[in-house]
């Protein structure tokens, strides 16, 4: 029984997978690492959340009209798809990044980071965007575990015998959860769980305004199933929606822009974040926390040792409820913040505004009050930046002409634009992004920029 | 970052790079891809297949758009992974006909093919065999093997 989604039934292989112990760790990983701390109902895990993007992938392939097969296929990438997880989700992903510059404290390495985000505010928008991850994202770490996981292959060739579903394999599921488009019998697929309009989003969205308490997931999903079409370009396959779920799907990105701003980016939530960032980066420097180096054999081995099974939120907390704090240096006051449940520092100056385009933002940004404080790089500060927009998508004009000023080809420009954005089909097979719809308020709102600059005092 | 773009490739090359250079564009696409892969990440890019094997045109735009470098101390990470492509870069005139340019094309190919077309559910066999049908001056097979078991293995495993 799901808060989201009410029942979600399981198919036998589905159990078997869901009652493996790798699967059970994301029972202990938060969807929101510390939302929780400022919205106190945000208590709901990878685990739930995994079995709603299962349900909702397999609405979606039902209504798109995919056979038995395929819907396996979906609904097992879409149960598997976290499983890779970092404990406080993506706080403990961003601490596995290695350093790119040398900085002699945290607060010479926060100035750095904010000025590459303000550099990087003024780009143009990018010609791809289905960025291929490295190792150590999340998505790579999860079809790691499942290529090394003997318990998972044997579950699903037990039910799904290769020659009566020659689809149904692991490396099928790892293709769709990487988002991999070059396999055009998967191309459908790869796009309920990798564009703007996934069942990953969807689930996310919806279940975070519910636990939250916020307003910001009311969808009726209903309605988008009802809508959703399914086209093919240069032999692939293309997934969109009817023009009569052109305002769903507004509305649906709407209101992720403030679910963004309202609870992802909130200002103590953000602070919280990166406290925990921190803590954690140190942690994996060989105080506790499974380091960098060994992790891969640590997921290779996951099922002869069972430490990266206990690599979760649980591993976290227990380590710094038992290190010994010290007040004296940076990761011990943020230790000793989080153990006395508050906040490294409070906002004493901030700039938040909406502009349209990266370049007027970031122009916008330099005049600021918060900015003049930040190039002062003040040794008792921390700056924390957020650049929030509507969506990834131009129109495809503007796409085609910054292509070919930019000389930039590829052959299957076009079908991954289409693949990656939320397309709209007509009754006569047609297909439009929905910025270029003159229904579509994404036409008016995809420049504009929400930046949120906050200065924090240290305590 | 735009700003990066030249301590990186005069931190593996002694000199600065030559934007309009197609051989330096090259190469200073295939480090960065590397540098990445290995583990640190330099910007915001995605890379796509193109004629010159893994190419992002994000990066594109900023080694075209070098007008300023600032003063970077990379962290030991980087440093640490950029010594490491320096060393292949400078000896492979001792192994085989491939230039330092062909060098780095070879690996960010046969990575991109093995880690990002196919997850890694391909031969090492079949990814050379791939890399140098679309890559015929890549023809020098047994360095290819030589590259993929050394370089390339060791970057996925």
């Amino acid at each position: 029984m799901d808060n989201v989604h009410g029942f979600i039934d399981l198919t036998e292989c589905e159990h078997e997978i869901i009652e493996l112990p790798i699967f059970k760790r994301l029972q202990h990983i938060k969807q929101l690492s510390l939302v929780n701390w400022v919205f106190p109902g945000s208590e709901h895990t990878r685990y739930t959340h995994s079995l709603g993007v299962m349900h909702i992938a397999d609405q979606m392939a039902i209504n798109l009209g995919y056979d038995e097969e395929h819907r396996v296929l979906i609904r097992l990438a879409g149960l598997l798809h976290d499983l890779g997880h970092y404990p406080l989700s993506h706080e403990g992903e961003t601490a596995y990044m290695q350093d790119y510059y040398a900085a002699k404290d945290c607060y010479e390495a926060n100035y750095k980071q904010i000025e590459e985000k303000i550099e990087k505010l003024g780009k143009k928008p990018s010609l791809t965007r289905m960025r291929v991850e490295t190792s150590y994202h999340h998505e790579r770490i999860t079809i790691r575990l499942i290529q090394h996981s003997k318990a998972i292959a044997g579950i699903i060739a037990k039910h799904y015998a290769p020659d009566k579903y020659p689809l149904i394999t692991i490396e099928n599921i790892c293709h769709i959860i990487v988002g991999n488009t070059e396999k055009k019998e998967l191309s459908g697929l790869v796009q309920l769980m990798h564009s703007e309009l996934d069942a990953d989003r969807i689930d996310y969205l919806m279940r975070d305004a519910i636990f939250s308490g916020t307003a910001y997931g009311d969808a009726e999903l209903g309605y988008l199933l009802r809508n959703l079409r399914k086209e093919s370009l240069d032999g692939y396959e293309i997934i969109g929606l009817s023009p009569k779920a052109i305002a769903w799907a507004d509305h649906f990105l709407i209101n992720r822009f403030f679910s963004y701003q309202q609870v992802v980016f909130n200002k103590h939530v953000a602070i919280l974040g990166m406290m925990v960032s921190a803590l954690i980066k140190e942690y994996r420097r060989g105080m506790g926390l499974i380091d960098r180096e060994s992790l891969f054999t640590r997921i290779d081995e996951h099922e002869d040792n069972d430490m990266y099974c206990r690599f979760t939120d649980v591993a976290f907390w227990t380590l710094m409820y038992n290190h010994k704090q010290s007040n004296d240096n940076f990761y011990g006051n943020i230790a000793n913040h989080l153990l006395n449940n508050t906040e490294l520092g409070k906002v004493v100056n901030e700039s938040v505004f909406l502009e349209s385009g990266g370049s007027a933002a970031k122009e916008k940004l330099m005049k600021s009050a918060v900015y003049s404080e930040f190039k002062s790089k003040p040794n008792d500060r921390i700056f924390l930046l957020h650049d929030l927009t509507f969506t990834k998508q131009i129109p495809y004009g503007s796409y085609v002409a910054l292509k070919e000023e930019e000389k930039f080809s590829d052959d299957a420009w076009k079908t991954k634009l289409f693949q990656e954005s939320i397309v709209i089909i007509d009754d006569d097979h047609s297909m439009k992004l929905l910025v270029d719809r003159p229904e579509s308020i994404m036409g008016h709102l995809y420049d504009k920029h929400l930046v949120m600059f906050r200065e924090y005092q240290v305590q | 970052m735009c700003m990066d773009i030249n301590p990186i490739y005069s931190k593996i090359y002694g000199r600065d790079i030559n934007p309009g250079s197609l051989d330096d564009q090259i190469r200073i696409q295939k480090i960065v891809y590397l540098v990445e892969n290995m583990g640190v990440r330099v910007g915001d890019y995605n890379y796509v297949w193109s004629k010159y094997g893994p190419y992002s045109c994000d990066l594109q735009r900023e080694i075209l758009a070098e007008h300023k470098t600032r003063t970077i101390e990379f962290s030991d990470e980087m440093n640490s992974i950029l010594d490491k492509i320096k060393r292949l870069v400078d000896s492979e005139d001792t192994h085989s006909k491939y230039s330092d340019k062909d060098l780095l094309e070879l690996i960010a190919s046969l990575h991109y093919v093995k880690f990002y077309e196919f997850s890694t559910f391909i031969s090492d066999d079949k990814v050379i065999d791939l890399v140098m049908n679309r890559k015929p001056h890549l023809n020098d097979k047994k360095r290819n093997e030589e590259v993929m078991g050394t370089i390339v293995a060791p970057m996925i495993a």
